[in-house]
C-alpha cells in the first residue's frame, strides 16, 4: 500500500468520511501484524515489544518517510488505538471461549507453563474493555483518552494532540478515568 | 451514572485532586453539603487514584497488556510462513540459510516454458517505498552484463507482499570459502590459484563498472568442482546507488558491514571505487593464507581498526602462517593491496592477480618488499597527520547517519586541539552507535530516539564548528557532516525520516560553512562544487515542501556556481558536463511549474553544452549519449509548444546519433534503447501529423529493437513492457490509417503481454492501467470494423479497470483522459 494512499485515507477520514476508516483499519491491522512478525523473527522473545512500539513503528512504515504532517500522525494514532484494542479484545474473547469450550485451543493453552496466569490476565483485559464501554456511555472523552493511553501507549502530549484538548486536561481525565476503572475492576461501588 | 451526574463528580474530584490530601476533607465538606452520595463517590475515586500520571498501567490499577500482546504475536507467528508462498513468479520451497542481512530460500520458477531453480534472498528490511524497484530496473542492464562463470547472477528484485525487499539469484550449491579451506586444507599454491579465480571475477565486474563493496569469505561459495562463485555482486548498487550509506552499521543491508574487510575509505563513508574492493581482496588473501584476519576487531569499538590500518601493524603472513612456502614477497603483495591510501594499492584486480602469479612462478613481484617498507615508513612519517574518523550510523529502522572528521595536526598545539576534537567526535560516534542501539533494542518504535539522535548529532557538530574556524579541512568535513545529517533527516530521494525542517536547518548550516570557504578563496573549484551541491540539496527539499519557486532559485544558484567553475577553467569538459546537468535539473524544475519558455531555454543550453563538449573532441560515449538525450528533450518541449517542424528535426538528430552509436557497438543494450526511444518519440510526432506511413516505420523500428532485446533477455520485464507499448502505438496508428483488421491481432497481443506483466508484479499499478488502455484500443479497433457490440464490451472492460484505479487513488492525468474518453464512447454506443 503506497504511503500516499494511507495519507489520502487519513485525510478523508479526518474530513468525516467514515468509509475511509473502514478501508484504513485492515491496512493498519496488516501492518501491525507484519511488524509483530518481523520482530518475532529477529528478536528474542521478551515482552519489550509493547503496543506502543507497534503503533509507532506502524506509523513510521505507513507514513514515516513521506509525511511529517502533524495531523496525519494524530489521525493515525486514533485509528491504531482502535485497531489494537479490537485485536487484543478479540484475542482475549477467543482465549476465554477456548477455556470454556475446550478443543485444540485448550490443549495449546494447557501446554503453556504460565497458562493459568495468562488466562487470568486475559479475563482482566476483557473486564477492562467492558468497563471502558460503560465509561464511554457517560464520558466519551475520558474513554477515548484511556484507549489512546492504555491501548496505543501514547504519551500525555500525543494523546492531547489526538483528542484536541490541553495536556493538563488529559492528565486530569486520565487520573480520574483510571481511578474509576480500577474501582470497577475491583468490583467496587457501581457507577 | 448519568453524564450530568458524572460532570458534577468530575468537577469536585478534579478540584480536590489539586489540593493537599490534608485539605481535601474540608473542601469536600464545603462542596457536598446535602449530597452525601456525591461526597462518597469522590472520596472513593480519590482513594483509587494513582497520582503519577505518567504511569500507563500498574498491577494495582489497570491490568498489564504485555501478556496479551505477546499471545497475539505468538498466534500471528504460528500462522505465518513464507515457505510455499509465491514471490514474484517463483514458488518458495525451503529455507537455505539465514544471516544478519536476510534469509535465503530455494524457489522454483514455474511457468509454461521452463522450470528453473533459484535462490531468493529476502532482506530483513522493508522498502520504505518503491524506488528500489525502479532502481533495480535502471541497474538491470548492468547486472545482465555480469555474466561470468564465477559470479552468481542476479535475475530479479522487488518487494514481497509483506513489504520486504528480495533478490532473485542464481541457485548455487556450495560451501562458504572459509569452511571449504578448513575442510579441505589445500596447500599454498592451490589457495593462491583459487584466489586468482576470485580476482578474475572481481576484475570482470570492475570492467563492467560494478563494485562489490562487501567482499568477504562468507560471500564466496565453493562449488562441488572446486570453482568459486561470488555472491551479491551488484546488490550494493541497487540498494545504495551513491555508495553513501555504506558505513558503520549498514542501514541499507540491514546489518553491519564487516569492519575487518572494509577499506578505510569505506569506514569513513566516502564514495567507493574499485580500490575498496582491492583492499578487501587483500584482506581476503591474508585470511586465506594465514587462517586469521590481519586486524582484530574490537566489538566494543569497531572504529579502532582505522588507527590499526593506518599504522600498518598487521603481523606479517610469512611470520604467522603455518603453510609452507609463505615468503616475504607474498607479504609485500598482500600489504600492497591493503594500503590505507587507495592510490598506494594495486591499480586493478588484474594487476594484483598478476603479482600473485609472479609469486607462484617464483618471479620478481612488482610490490617488492623494500618498496613496501619504504612506502609504509614514508606513509607513516607523512601521517603524523593522523587520520581520525568518526563514523556514526543508526539502525535499520530509520536510516543512517555518518560523519567523518579528519584532523590535521601540524604542531604540538594543533595536535592537542585536534585530540580534544577527536574526543568529541569519538563521543558522538559511541553515543549514537551504542546508546541508541541499546535504546533501539528496548523500543523498536524509535520515535523518541529520532529526537535524541538529531539532538545529539547537532549538539556535537555545533560544538565542533565553534572550534573549527580557521581550520579549512575540519570545516569542510563539518559541512559534509551537516549535509549528511540533513540527508538522513529529509532528503527526498533517499531513505529518510521525514523531518524536513531539520533537514533544512542542516543544509543551511552546511551551505553557510561552504560559502565561507568558497568566498575566502574564489579560485577554489572544489569549494564551488561543494556549494553547488548544497544548493541542489536545498532545491530538492524546497520542491518537496511545495515551494517550487525557492527550489528553482536554488537550481539557478547551483547553475551559477558551475558556470563560475567553467569560467575559471573554460576548457574543462567535466565542468561543461556539470553545467549541462545543472541546466537539465533546472529544466525539470521549470516544467513542474509549467514555465515552458524557461524549459525550452534550458533544454537549448544543455544541448549547446553537449555540442561544445563533443566539438572539443570528447569521444566519451556518455557525452554522445548526453547529446542524444538533449536532442530528445528539446524535441519534446518543442512538440509541446507546437513547433512540430523543429521538434521533428531534433528527434531525427537524436535518432541519427543513437543509430550511429548502435552501428559502432551493436551489442550495447543502451545504444539499442536509445534508438528505440528516439524512434518512439519521432513516431508519436508523425502520428499526430497524420503521416501514418512514416509513423508506422518508426514504431516498427522500435519494435524490432525491443524484440531483439527480449530474445536476449526474456526475463527483462521493463523491456517487454516497452515492447508492448511500441506495439500498442503501431496498432493505434494502423487503426487511424484504416487498417483496423490488420491491427486487431497486434493490439490483442499487447493485451496478453501486459496481462502477463501485471501478473508477474501485482504491485505495479501502471501495468493495470496499460491493460485498460489495451482494452480501450481493442474497442476502437472493433468499432472501426463496425463490430459495435463487441466494441462496447471492450470499452466496458477498459472502464472497469480505469474506475478501479480511480477508486484506489492510482489515477494519473493520462488515465483520467482515457477514463473520460472511454465513458464518452460507451455513452455514444449505448445511445445508438
Amino acid at each position: 500500500m503506497p504511503t500516499s494512499d494511507v495519507t489520502t485515507l487519513l485525510a478523508r477520514w479526518s474530513s468525516g468520511d467514515s468509509d475511509a476508516l473502514e478501508q484504513l483499519t485492515p491496512i493498519v491491522y496488516d501492518e501491525l501484524r507484519r511488524i509483530a512478525r518481523r520482530h518475532l523473527a529477529r528478536e528474542r522473545r521478551d515482552h519489550t515489544l509493547q503496543s506502543t512500539a507497534l503503533v509507532h513503528e506502524a506509523y513510521m512504515r505507513l507514513l514515516g518517510g513521506n509525511s511529517s504532517e502533524y495531523h496525519n500522525r494524530q489521525h493515525f494514532f486514533a485509528v491504531a488505538a482502535q485497531v489494537i484494542r479490537r485485536v487484543l479484545v478479540d484475542h482475549a474473547r477467543a482465549v476465554n471461549a477456548a477455556k470454556r469450550g475446550g478443543g485444540a485451543q485448550k490443549i495449546f493453552l494447557e501446554d503453556q507453563p504460565e497458562a493459568s496466569s495468562q488466562s487470568e490476565n486475559v479475563a482482566e483485559v476483557l473486564a477492562l474493555h467492558e468497563a471502558l464501554e460503560r465509561l464511554a456511555a457517560f464520558d466519551p472523552q475520558q474513554a477515548r483518552i484511556v484507549e489512546l493511553r492504555y491501548f496505543a501507549g501514547l504519551s500525555i502530549e500525543e494523546t492531547a494532540g489526538v483528542v484536541g484538548v490541553s495536556p493538563a486536561t488529559v492528565k486530569r481525565d486520565w487520573v480520574m478515568a483510571r481511578a474509576w476503572l480500577a474501582r470497577e475492576l475491583k468490583g467496587g461501588a457501581s457507577g | 451514572m448519568t453524564a450530568a451526574r458524572w460532570a458534577q463528580v468530575k468537577e469536585v474530584f478534579q478540584q480536590a485532586l489539586l489540593l493537599e490530601p490534608s485539605a481535601r476533607a474540608e473542601f469536600l465538606n464545603s462542596q457536598c453539603t446535602g449530597d452525601p452520595a456525591l461526597r462518597e463517590e469522590v472520596e472513593s475515586l480519590l482513594e483509587a487514584s494513582a497520582e503519577d500520571v505518567e504511569v500507563l498501567d500498574t498491577p494495582n490499577h489497570l491490568p498489564s497488556l504485555g501478556p496479551v500482546v505477546q499471545q497475539v504475536r505468538d498466534e500471528w507467528d504460528r500462522g505465518d510462513s513464507i515457505i510455499g508462498s509465491v514471490i514474484g513468479s517463483y514458488r518458495v520451497q525451503s529455507l537455505i540459510g539465514e544471516g544478519g542481512m536476510g534469509s535465503v530460500y530455494l524457489a522454483v520458477r514455474e511457468d509454461a516454458e521452463f522450470r528453473m531453480q533459484v535462490a531468493i534472498k529476502v532482506l530483513h528490511r522493508t522498502s520504505g517505498g518503491y524506488d528500489i524497484v525502479e532502481r533495480f530496473r535502471l541497474e538491470r542492464q548492468i547486472l545482465a552484463r555480469l555474466n561470468h562463470p564465477f559470479i552468481a547472477r542476479i535475475f530479479d528484485g522487488g518487494i514481497t507482499k509483506e513489504g520486504l525487499l528480495y533478490f532473485v539469484m542464481e541457485y548455487i550449491q556450495g560451501i562458504p570459502l572459509d569452511e571449504y579451506l578448513q575442510r579441505t586444507k589445500p596447500n599454498l599454491a592451490a589457495r593462491l590459484q583459487l584466489f586468482r579465480e576470485i580476482s578474475s571475477a572481481v576484475s570482470f565486474a570492475h570492467q563492467n563498472l560494478v563494485v562489490h563493496s562487501d567482499i568477504k569469505m562468507g560471500n564466496i561459495l565453493i562449488m562441488e568442482d572446486g570453482m568459486p562463485k561470488l555472491l551479491d555482486f551488484g546488490i550494493s548498487r541497487v540498494l545504495d546507488p551513491e555508495g553513501k550509506e555504506r558505513t558503520g552499521v549498514h542501514e541499507s543491508r540491514g546489518n553491519a558491514l564487516t569492519p575487518a574487510y572494509a577499506s578505510p575509505e569505506q569506514l569513513r563513508g566516502e564514495s567507493l571505487s574499485t580500490a575498496s574492493d582491492i583492499y578487501s581482496l587483500g584482506v581476503l588473501l591474508y585470511e586465506m593464507v594465514c587462517g586469521r584476519r590481519p586486524y582484530e576487531v574490537d566489538p566494543g569499538n569497531p572504529l579502532a581498526i582505522l588507527s590499526k590500518i593506518s599504522s600498518g601493524k598487521a603481523p606479517r603472513p610469512s611470520e604467522i602462517s603455518t603453510l609452507p612456502g609463505v615468503q616475504s614477497d607474498l607479504d609485500a603483495i598482500i600489504f600492497k593491496a591493503m594500503q590505507a591510501r587507495p592510490g598506494d594499492r594495486f591499480i586493478t584486480a588484474n594487476q594484483f592477480s598478476q603479482d600473485v602469479a609472479h609469486f607462484l612462478n617464483h618471479e620478481p613481484v612488482s610490490a617488492c618488499p623494500n618498496t613496501a617498507i619504504y612506502r609504509t615508513r614514508k606513509f607513516l612519517r607523512r601521517n603524523r597527520v593522523a587520520v581520525l574518523v568518526g563514523m556514526v550510523a543508526v539502525a535499520s529502522l530509520m536510516g543512517g547517519i555518518a560523519t567523518s572528521v579528519h584532523l590535521a595536526r601540524t604542531a604540538e598545539f594543533e595536535r592537542q586541539r585536534a585530540e580534544a576534537r577527536f574526543e568529541d567526535v569519538r563521543q558522538l560516534a559511541s553515543s549514537l552507535i551504542f546508546d541508541l542501539d541499546a535504546d533501539l533494542a528496548r523500543l523498536p518504535g524509535a520515535t523518541g530516539i529520532r529526537g535524541k539522535l538529531v539532538e545529539r548529532s547537532l549538539e556535537y557538530l555545533d560544538r565542533l564548528s565553534h572550534e573549527s574556524s580557521g581550520n579549512r579541512e575540519l570545516e569542510r568535513e563539518l559541512a559534509a557532516a551537516y549535509e549528511r545529517l540533513g540527508d538522513v533527516q529529509g532528503r527526498p530521494t533517499v531513505a529518510n525520516i521525514g523531518n524536513t525542517a531539520l533537514a533544512l536547518e542542516c543544509y543551511r548550516k552546511a551551505l553557510s560553512i561552504r560559502q565561507g570557504i568558497s568566498r575566502a578563496d574564489e579560485s577554489n573549484l572544489q569549494a564551488k562544487a561543494e556549494v553547488a551541491q548544497t544548493y541542489s540539496r536545498l532545491s530538492g527539499l524546497m520542491k518537496l515542501m511545495g515551494d517550487y519557486q525557492s527550489g528553482l532559485q536554488y537550481d539557478r544558484e547551483a547553475l551559477r556556481m558551475y558556470q563560475e567553475m567553467l569560467a575559471l577553467d573554460p576548457l574543462s569538459i567535466e565542468y561543461r558536463r556539470q553545467v549541462a546537468s545543472a541546466y537539465t535539473a533546472l529544466g525539470g524544475g521549470l516544467s513542474q511549474v509549467g514555465d515552458w519558455d524557461g524549459v525550452l531555454e534550458t533544454r537549448r543550453q544543455a544541448l549547446r553544452m553537449f555540442e561544445e563538449i563533443l566539438a572539443a573532441g570528447s569521444t566519451n560515449l556518455e557525452d554522445r549519449r548526453g547529446l542524444c538525450l538533449a536532442h530528445r528533450r528539446l524535441g519534446g518541449i518543442l512538440l509541446m509548444l507546437k513547433d512540430q517542424k523543429s521538434s521533428e528535426e531534433h528527434f531525427r538528430k537524436a535518432l541519427a546519433i543513437a543509430q550511429e552509436m548502435l552501428r559502432e557497438n551493436s551489442l550495447d543494450a543502451r545504444n539499442m534503447n536509445d534508438v528505440a526511444a528516439s524512434a518512439m518519440a519521432l513516431g508519436g510526432l508523425l502520428h499526430d501529423e497524420r503521416r501514418y506511413h512514416e509513423a508506422k516505420e518508426s514504431f516498427r523500428q522500435a519494435i524490432r529493437i525491443h524484440e531483439d532485446l527480449a530474445q536476449k533477455d526474456p526475463l527483462d520485464a521493463r523491456n517487454r513492457s516497452l515492447l508492448a507499448s511500441a506495439m500498442y502505438r503501431l496498432a493505434r496508428t494502423m487503426i487511424a490509417n484504416g487498417e483496423a483488421p490488420e491491427a486487431l491481432p497486434l493490439v490483442q497481443r499487447t493485451l496478453e503481454m501486459r496481462t502477463e506483466l501485471a501478473a508477474e508484479n501485482p504491485m505495479n499499478a501502471g501495468a493495470q492501467g496499460e491493460i485498460g488502455e489495451s482494452h480501450m484500443l481493442i474497442g476502437d479497433c472493433l468499432l472501426a470494423m463496425n463490430q459495435r457490440s463487441a466494441s462496447l464490451a471492450s470499452y466496458r472492460r477498459a472502464m472497469d479497470i480505469f474506475r478501479q484505479l480511480q477508486s484506489e487513488g492510482k489515477e494519473n492525468a493520462i488515465l483520467e483522459i482515457h477514463r473520460r474518453e472511454t465513458l464518452e464512447k460507451i455513452r455514444k454506443l449505448e445511445r445508438t
